[in-house]
């Protein structure tokens, strides 16, 4: 093909011109809508609407004994039930398949009185014998329900009768009816029948029967959820909306796209930044958009490898004995020393990398207690304020100074630089990690941020401790139990990548599980606090706040550091605020 | 020398090919000078802003400045496929060469493993060993030249064998000369010409499917940056954001065609019978 | 003939054995492994244990591969997913058929543009509406089809708000009529379609146009017109044909092509097709996915190769008489 140079430039131009020419007409597809409350004054309540959540990946399951993601746990909690859900103080209870219970602390053991007027979504009615055969699946080691750890305590689940079920444990405990109470009733009438080992692909995961407001409705591979209306839902008058169905859409911007465009009424886990959008918008009154936020489970710190690498290395492969490593293994040059630790968590200004890098939606953390726990006690965090002179000062008195006038420090010819490691694609954790390279190289310490994906990460350097520093976060359970990251047992496993071992710790960390009473609790949970946030094996840098928005036109949606599916039987849509999806299916 | 600029006057297809690629490499070449920000600072306060005097194609969602990111992005582009292309050109011309020249029994081992080789689906290969393999850009640039050999190798092959039984051949045989210096000394220079069409072609289809690659997250990754992962970043809204994404495809269109007219003019002035 | 077939499918059996395995080899040798994404503080050593035997991934590679095989050819059993424990076939089967249908359309929509093109510049050639259409088809073959998609999606989905931007249908299409059912699917395709579509259309278009110009020049052609037959008669019943051989026998490379521009189509438009079911089995190390969709790969490849070489042979006399020929 002959082709002159004029129609080469035409052809480059041709494109930009009508990308330019078009991307000036917009339509504006927003209509103005008064904010009507979340909570309004006068409720009149009608059934019906419809409900469009979209999330990024297909459950793997609908098993709440298997699924591990956040999608399907969303989806299960709609389905199922538990014997009570927590309340918002994280510390008492709510009746839901259970309608009371007595805690006897002498015997100890806690009995619940069940309903009696719960049926299954498929017309089975629910008895304590659906209690005790669940409990059976969480603690079958071939089933490997990854919260085995509540049951630990218990020694026995029984029936005496159909509304009564007993639950025995070996020890007195303060988190008795949260280890009975934890995990998601499944219906032993159609899973008795099922071998453990078959259950992992048995048809009942894509298809599954619960006690909760929503039933099973279908499910559209790699496209749609659907959940309908539970007609037999043990509390009257609920759910009132019609439907819920979830849309699978893998990639952030189609969702975005789609919440804007209003066909998806509700999205968790935004973006910071893109949530800054939707925050303006709504306070513009240009949307309908509704942000909602709340503490989440998240946060994010810089763990620090405190032993020495190839010393431990070559101590695992000549087979030296666990205590002798754990107690005598070589300090890391680096990071070993406390004092070091507490140098370097100085030279951070931790409030603006929590600000760059959250555009303000996280809060600070100091140290190992979530701020959504009530064990959470501010005061009994050592405080480690951004001086950055102070900590050249401590640098200089452990030996690290600028002594060839390269603007690294060293000591004994060895330079003070190492890799900051996190996970590649993660852009919050590879900002930090931008940021923290920055602030030290300040103070004269070369970090060099190097982003690893994950297999390598968690699947070979995090576990054989072969790292200098990484930046990366944990999501936290229900109670301030760290012993999977700190505790001298849990040394050699793949969480507990920092080395740390301190006998203090593990005394505390024992006490503090066989407390009887809050507030001794309490004080060991203070104490431990007081002792990790001075030894710092982690710099903690922030809490994460959950960015989520939706749709305005659902009503008395109550959202708290539990989330936002807690009360989805009570949301409603006002007649007024309907739209075509609300109305287009029929029953 | 046919492919020399003088020649190229005359073809309309070389000219604006060597001045679309020329463009393109002078923007790689002289980018950094023309701008006093870097690929990998990042300033979160002025993200995602349009483009303005202090950053001529705007900045992306870390603060990065776009332009500098293009020429950066674009220089590792163009090193990935023509470090892919001389690589499979290289291991292509070699086997086609001697398994040509050799005939017998070496031939039919050497097409047949270049049949199996074609028979792979390509892209799906080369995603698992991308997507599964370490990120690295070595890995990448081998993977696509094992994938990309083939092609040259049947076309040297056959253009061997039409001059296998050729009087300068035959002569060079019996004066004794060896293989290796017949294969290149003599044989070589004559089938020059489809071998240079052809790399040049393999360059646009490499950068392709690099790009490709990219924009699923698995080619080039952070913090490294191609024009494909730079398209990536601008997924999210393309025409609002338009600086991250218009930019980096029309640079990608205006390599791919300048090297696809550039292949094609060499073709006509190789060979105008077999020319498209 | 027949002789030529049974060769070749004789000769593609070691191909797909050869194909399969080295897919296996990279798929368990690659580092990391699916297990730890299941990976949590509380769990044993024990039910690390048993996730790890659930995955199979506690054996050596040799042995894993032999189960595989033997699992595949005697029962036809390719397991089941890592993710979800579905079994394999069903899901690749259930992603079939997006994939297929996009690229059915595609097929149609490049060969419908790119020959009637083709044959109509083909006619025209050298002049300036010959040109035009030469340069448009030129940034067509260099775009990438991702970015075209995005530029589409940019326009006609969140600047005008004509057409969606992903998914095959919207959620209420159950509640559709027959029309209204046929009215949002092809809504929801058309910009895939013409993504997909665009770049083939335009290689089409080279080879027909090619075809077509020497065709027309070529002696038997002018022999024709000297003894009166029509243009139109010329140009269908003699160029076409000689012009569609190439296209034939592209068909080998067309046809995966096709289907590897499928994958980017797929995940730009969120369209649950096997190219994303393949993106995302990689991001997750779904081992039995990515095994039964490298089978599903190479199987289709091998396939339509052979089409392309039994078509070869039949349209065309010259090979069939055995003086090419593999």
């Amino acid at each position: 093909m002959k082709i002159s140079i004029r129609s080469l430039i035409f052809q480059m131009c041709l494109p930009c011109l009508i990308i330019i020419l078009l991307f000036s007409c917009q339509k504006n597809r927003h209509k103005q809508f008064e904010h009507s409350d979340l909570y309004p004054k006068n409720k009149q309540i009608q059934n019906g609407g419809t409900l469009v959540a979209g999330i990024r990946a297909e459950p793997e399951s609908l098993n709440p004994l298997f699924a591990l993601s956040q999608s399907a746990r969303n989806i299960i909690g709609l389905v199922y039930s538990r014997l009570a859900d927590i309340n918002e103080d994280l510390k008492s209870y709510s009746p839901r398949l259970a309608k009371s219970w007595d805690i006897s602390t002498d015997i100890p053991r806690i009995t619940f009185h069940l309903r009696t007027d719960v049926q299954w979504q498929d017309g089975t009615p629910f008895t304590s014998k659906d209690v005790v055969f669940t409990y059976q699946m969480h603690i079958d080691p071939v089933v490997a329900w990854d919260g085995i750890a509540y049951k630990q305590n218990i020694s026995s689940v029984e029936a005496p009768n159909n509304s009564t079920v007993v639950f025995s444990f070996f020890q007195n405990s303060r988190s008795m009816l949260m280890d009975a109470v934890e995990g998601y009733i499944v219906p032993g009438h159609i899973l008795q029948s099922i071998s453990p080992k078959d259950l992992f692909t048995a048809d009942f995961n894509r298809h599954p029967i619960g006690t909760g407001p929503f039933r099973f409705g279908n499910w559209i591979d790699m496209q749609t959820i659907t959940l309908l209306k539970n007609d037999k839902f043990y509390e009257p008058g609920k759910p009132h909306l019609d439907r819920i169905i979830f849309r699978i859409v893998p990639d952030n911007f189609n969702l975005l796209n789609q919440l804007k465009a209003g066909e998806i009424d509700l999205v968790e886990g935004i973006y910071p930044k893109d949530f800054q959008s939707i925050l303006q918008n709504w306070d513009q009154d240009q949307s309908v958009i509704r942000p909602i936020t709340y503490l989440g489970r998240r946060y994010d710190f810089i763990g620090w490898n405190m032993i020495d690498p190839e010393s431990y290395r070559i101590a695992v492969d000549t087979g030296m004995s666990p205590d002798a490593i754990k107690n005598d293994i070589e300090p890391n040059v680096l990071f070993g020393r406390r004092k070091i630790r507490a140098a370097l968590t100085m030279a951070l200004d931790r409030e603006a990398i929590m600000n760059t890098v959250n555009f303000g939606m996280a809060v600070p953390l100091n140290g190992p207690v979530p701020p959504i726990l009530p064990s959470y006690n501010e005061s009994a965090n050592a405080s480690w304020e951004y001086n950055p002179q102070k900590a050249k000062k401590i640098l200089s008195e452990q030996g690290w100074t600028d002594s060839d006038g390269d603007n690294i420090l060293d000591k004994n010819g060895v330079p003070f630089e190492f890799e900051l490691l996190t996970e590649s694609g993660n852009l919050r954790w590879e900002q930090v990690a931008t940021i923290v390279q920055a602030q030290l190289a300040d103070i004269g310490i070369r970090a060099t941020p190097r982003f690893l994906e994950p297999a390598l990460l968690y699947g070979k350097l995090l576990p054989a401790k072969d790292f200098d520093a990484v930046v990366i976060g944990w999501s936290v359970g229900l109670t301030p139990d760290f012993s999977p990251l700190f505790h001298s047992a849990t040394f050699f496993t793949p969480f507990h990548f920092t080395g740390y071992s301190s006998p203090e710790y593990d005394r505390l960390d024992e006490i503090s599980k066989t407390a009887l009473s809050d507030d001794k609790a309490q004080e060991y949970y203070d104490k431990i606090a007081q002792l990790l946030s001075n030894d710092l094996p982690y710099t903690w840098l922030y809490y994460r706040m959950e960015c989520s928005a939706v749709h305005s036109r659902f009503k008395d949606i109550i959202y708290d550091k539990r989330g936002i599916y807690i009360n989805p039987e009570d949301w409603w849509i006002p007649q007024s605020e309907r739209l075509f999806i609300d109305t287009v299916f029929q029953k | 020398m046919k492919i020399l600029p003088s020649n190229a006057l005359k073809n309309r297809s070389l000219s604006s090919g060597y001045a679309a690629i020329g463009l393109v490499f002078l923007f790689l070449l002289l980018g950094p000078l023309l701008t006093p920000n870097n690929h990998t600072s990042q300033d979160l306060s002025v993200s995602l802003q349009a483009p303005s005097a202090s950053h001529w194609v705007g900045t992306d969602y870390y603060g990065r400045d776009v332009f500098a990111r293009l020429v950066y992005g674009g220089r590792i582009t163009w090193l990935v496929a023509i470090a892919a292309t001389l690589i499979a050109v290289c291991i292509g011309t070699i086997i086609g060469l001697f398994s040509a020249y050799r005939g017998g029994w070496i031939d039919l081992v050497v097409m047949r493993l270049v049949d199996v080789m074609l028979a792979f689906p390509k892209l799906f290969v080369v995603l698992l060993i991308v997507g599964l393999g370490a990120s690295s850009i070595n890995l990448l640039i081998w993977v696509l030249a094992l994938f990309s050999w083939m092609e040259i190798a049947r076309i040297i092959r056959s253009e061997v064998m039409s001059q296998k039984n050729r009087t300068y051949i035959k002569s060079a045989r019996a004066l004794g000369f060896g293989t290796p210096r017949i294969l290149f000394k003599h044989v070589l220079p004559n089938i020059l010409g489809p071998i240079i069409v052809s790399s040049v072609l393999l360059i646009s289809t490499i950068i392709l499917v690099e790009s490709g690659l990219s924009f699923l997250g698995l080619g080039i990754q952070a913090p490294n940056a191609s024009w494909g992962s730079i398209l990536n970043d601008g997924k999210i809204d393309p025409l609002g954001t338009w600086w991250l994404s218009v930019p980096a495809g029309l640079l990608i269109l205006t390599t791919v065609t300048g090297f696809n007219l550039i292949g094609d003019g060499l073709q006509q002035l190789f060979d105008p019978k077999k020319s498209l | 003939m027949l002789h030529g077939i049974i060769r070749r499918l004789l000769s593609a059996i070691p191909t797909l054995l050869i194909g399969i395995t080295l897919c296996f080899l990279i798929i368990h040798l690659a580092p990391g492994n699916p297990a730890t994404r299941f990976l949590n503080p509380s769990q044993s050593a024990q039910t690390q244990e048993i996730i790890r035997e659930r995955f199979g991934i506690n054996q050596s590679v040799p042995v894993q591969y032999g189960h595989w095989l033997e699992r595949v050819l005697f029962h036809f059993d390719f397991g089941y997913s890592f993710y979800n424990g579905k079994s394999c076939v069903v899901v690749l089967i259930s992603a079939l058929k997006p994939t297929l249908i996009l690229s059915f359309w595609a097929l149609i929509f490049a060969l419908f543009v790119g020959v009637s093109l083709g044959i109509v510049t083909a006619t025209k050639a050298d002049t300036r509406f010959d040109r035009i259409i030469n340069s448009i088809m030129m940034v067509f073959i260099s775009t990438p089809a991702f970015w075209l998609g995005l530029m589409f999606i940019g326009l006609f989905t969140i600047r005008l708000g004509w057409l969606p931007g992903s998914h095959l249908h919207s959620l209420y299409y159950d509640q559709l009529n027959s029309f209204g059912q046929l009215l949002d699917s092809v809504k929801h395709l058309i910009l895939p379609v013409l993504t997909l579509g665009l770049p083939l259309a335009a290689t089409l278009f080279k080879y027909i146009r090619t075809g077509m110009i020497d065709a027309l020049q070529s002696d038997y052609i002018l022999a024709a017109r000297a003894r009166g037959i029509r243009q139109s008669t010329i140009l269908w019943k003699y160029s076409l044909k000689n012009s569609l051989l190439p296209v034939v026998s592209l068909l080998g490379v067309i046809i995966p092509a096709l289907l590897s521009g499928a994958v980017i189509v797929e995940v730009v438009f969120a369209l649950p097709g096997v190219g994303r079911a393949m993106v995302t089995a990689v991001f997750g190390r779904d081992y039995p996915i990515l095994m039964a969709g490298a089978t599903l790969a190479f199987i289709t490849v091998i396939f339509f190769n052979m089409i392309a070489d039994i078509l070869n042979m039949v349209l065309d006399p010259r090979i069939r008489n055995g003086s090419g020929g593999l």
